[in-house]
């Protein structure tokens, strides 16, 4: 979800934003003060267990959603179990990582994560992204989830959006373009991403008060989320 | 070999295509029977009257004629195996003939053999050959005024010198009319629905050859737009990859396509949206594409319907690739109340559609195999303003 317009980076003069990393790809643990020299890397960690041990504190957690292969082991402590592990014990955390699936990001919304960063994208991205979450800011969410927006707000689980968001929500789930909706709405491009910041912003809080469990099955998210097949073709449209 | 023979044999065997050959061979066959029956018959009659006075011999050689002529026009129509614009000399000859014949038997014969009587054959002959004429005279009017003309005419020879008897030549003259109205219904149906089958199946086969033609067409579009797309020397390093992979599909799908020229079309199996965005969508995976489709990937479609609608979101797919320079490219899909639909778009380039017709794609592709698939298609677009494509339609029944 591209932001037609930019937030300000920081000013040199404040102290940079400090952020742990727990990845299992040593070359990110090695390079990421590198790829990132606006963040003051506390510290890097292969794992939760190791994260743990030392527990730094700092502005911002960087989470890698998998860190172990094969994915299946259980033993090792990773995906919504994680976030949920980290995020209970107060530290802010953002997923790293290049899962697209849809479900599974909503599942470690849920369980805590305050935003998510694709790994593919730009540098520059990821690092605007990870300032905003170390400062407080909401991040925007990858642009699937206005797809998950529009599904929850049409099946009643939005009920607090206004009829300006889901008229925003609607036309972008659709691909009209920022241009258009504001064309088509009589207002400016700045105020129609606003409204659907404001979407967004309550779809992670509807994610967070869902009650799921760290432990659910992709099955028990789309059921918790009201999500199950085959009821989709719902009156109303 | 005969062509009766040869178009009969060859329809028991299914390799008669058209329904007209075999109709009118059919009635060819039923006016065959007739004839070789009457033959059969006037060689009885000759057999009783040779040798009874007062026959004289010009009566037996009317008689000897009328069963040459019979089996000759018959062998005619066995070589023939069916009826068409020569034979109408031969049928005007069979009424000429049969004219000819009454009016021998009504000036040699003695006026009480006229009734009543075999021996004067012109009762059954008449209406023989009444019945025959809609078969080689197409023209229902004229081929009823034939027949009542002749039997009329019967009446005209067999009536001076028989007043006491005029009750057996009306009820004759009756029905030689009645056979010949019945076998111009008869021969009037028939070749009505003969006419309408091969109507049918003309229309089938340019339907079938259309859809040929047209998936023909989809695919070469496709297809020369990636080659020439491969040829190009600007195509950046990391496009070359998913270009190549395109081009095996591509490849793939030209294969099927010659392999199986009907699959794509075969069958009512439904589908679901979801499948059919699913399909469409692999191999696009490079293009900056969102799908939304939770809303409506549930609702049912006919094969027909979801064999259009994949065909479109490729095409329109390819042109986001190809055309649009968009750097978002949303497909979305949505289902309520028995309706359902699909969008494509994009925020690239876009296009006046005011002023810009229609593009092969778009409208040989997208638009028109959509409304022959009862599909309803809304394209709109702007200059600078992306482009989005709608399909829409209703619920198929599981």
């Amino acid at each position: 979800m591209p932001d037609p317009e930019s937030p300000p980076r920081p000013r040199a003069t404040e102290r940079p934003p400090s952020v742990v990393v727990v990845d299992d790809d040593s070359q990110i643990r090695a390079t990421f003060q590198l790829a990132f020299p606006s963040l003051d890397v506390v510290g890097a960690f292969p794992s939760i267990d190791a994260l743990l041990a030392t527990r730094p504190s700092a502005d911002l957690l960087v989470l890698d959603l998998h860190l172990a292969v094969p994915v299946a082991d259980s033993s090792i402590l990773q995906g919504p179990r994680a976030v949920k592990n980290v995020a209970d014990k107060g530290w802010r955390t953002i997923l790293y990582t290049d899962e697209r699936r849809l479900l599974v990001l909503a599942h470690c919304l849920a369980a805590g994560a305050v935003g998510i960063v694709r790994k593919s994208d730009p540098l520059a991205d990821n690092e605007r992204m990870f300032i905003s979450a170390a400062e407080g800011k909401s991040v925007p969410l990858p642009r699937s989830f206005v797809g998950l927006a529009e599904l929850l707000s049409r099946r009643g689980q939005l009920p607090e959006l206004t009829q300006r968001q889901v008229e925003v929500l609607t036309a972008r789930a659709r691909g009209t373009s920022w241009q258009a909706l504001a064309h088509r709405l009589d207002i400016s491009p700045k105020t129609a991403y606003d409204h659907l910041e404001a979407v967004m912003a309550k779809l992670v809080w509807f994610l967070h008060d869902a009650g799921l469990p760290a432990s659910a099955s992709p099955a028990d998210v789309e059921r918790a989320l009201g999500l199950a097949p085959g009821d989709l073709c719902d009156p109303g449209f | 070999m005969a062509g009766l023979v040869t178009i009969l044999r060859e329809a028991s065997r299914g390799n008669v295509r058209d329904s007209a050959t075999l109709v009118e061979s059919t009635f060819v066959l039923f006016l065959g029977v007739v004839r070789s029956f009457m033959v059969i018959q006037l060689g009885v009659v000759l057999a009783f009257i040779v040798g009874e006075t007062p026959v004289n011999e010009a009566v037996i050689a009317v008689t000897l004629a009328a069963m040459v002529w019979s089996a000759v026009f018959f062998g005619m129509l066995v070589r023939w195996g069916r009826m068409d614009e020569k034979a109408v000399g031969w049928g005007i000859a069979d009424v000429a003939v049969a004219a000819a014949a009454m009016t021998c038997l009504a000036y040699w014969l003695p006026s009480d053999w006229h009734v009543g009587s075999w021996k004067d054959w012109s009762a059954a002959y008449v209406a023989v050959v009444s019945a025959c004429v809609p078969i080689w005279l197409r023209s229902i009017p004229k081929a009823i005024s034939l027949g009542v003309g002749l039997t009329a005419f019967y009446v005209a020879v067999t009536y001076p010198g028989n007043a006491e008897s005029v009750l057996a030549i009306i009820n004759t003259a009756l029905n030689s009319v009645a056979v010949t109205v019945a076998a111009a219904v008869v021969a009037w149906a028939g070749r009505l629905m003969a006419a309408i089958s091969d109507a049918n199946r003309a229309e089938a086969v340019r339907l079938a050859s259309e859809l040929q033609l047209a998936e023909y067409r989809f695919h070469m579009h496709n297809a020369s737009g990636l080659l020439a797309r491969l040829a190009a020397n600007d195509v950046p390093a990391p496009i070359v990859p998913t270009l190549r992979a395109q081009a095996a599909a591509e490849s793939n799908r030209l294969r099927n396509q010659l392999s199986s020229p009907t699959a794509s079309s075969a069958g009512m199996r439904g589908v679901t949206l979801g499948e059919i965005i699913n399909h469409a969508l692999a191999g696009f995976g490079h293009l900056p594409l969102e799908a939304n489709t939770a809303l409506g990937r549930d609702a049912h479609l006919t094969q027909a319907q979801g064999f259009a609608i994949e065909s479109a979101l490729i095409s329109l797919l390819y042109n986001v690739q190809f055309h649009a320079r968009a750097s978002e490219v949303t497909v979305h899909a949505d289902c309520a109340e028995g309706n359902w639909e699909v969008s494509v778009a994009d925020d690239g380039v876009g296009f006046d559609p005011a002023t810009t017709p229609e593009g092969f794609g778009l409208l040989h592709q997208v638009r028109l195999p959509c409304e022959r698939a009862g599909l309803a298609v809304t394209i709109e677009s702007q200059p600078g303003q992306g482009t989005t494509v709608t399909i829409r339609g209703p619920q198929s029944r599981r």
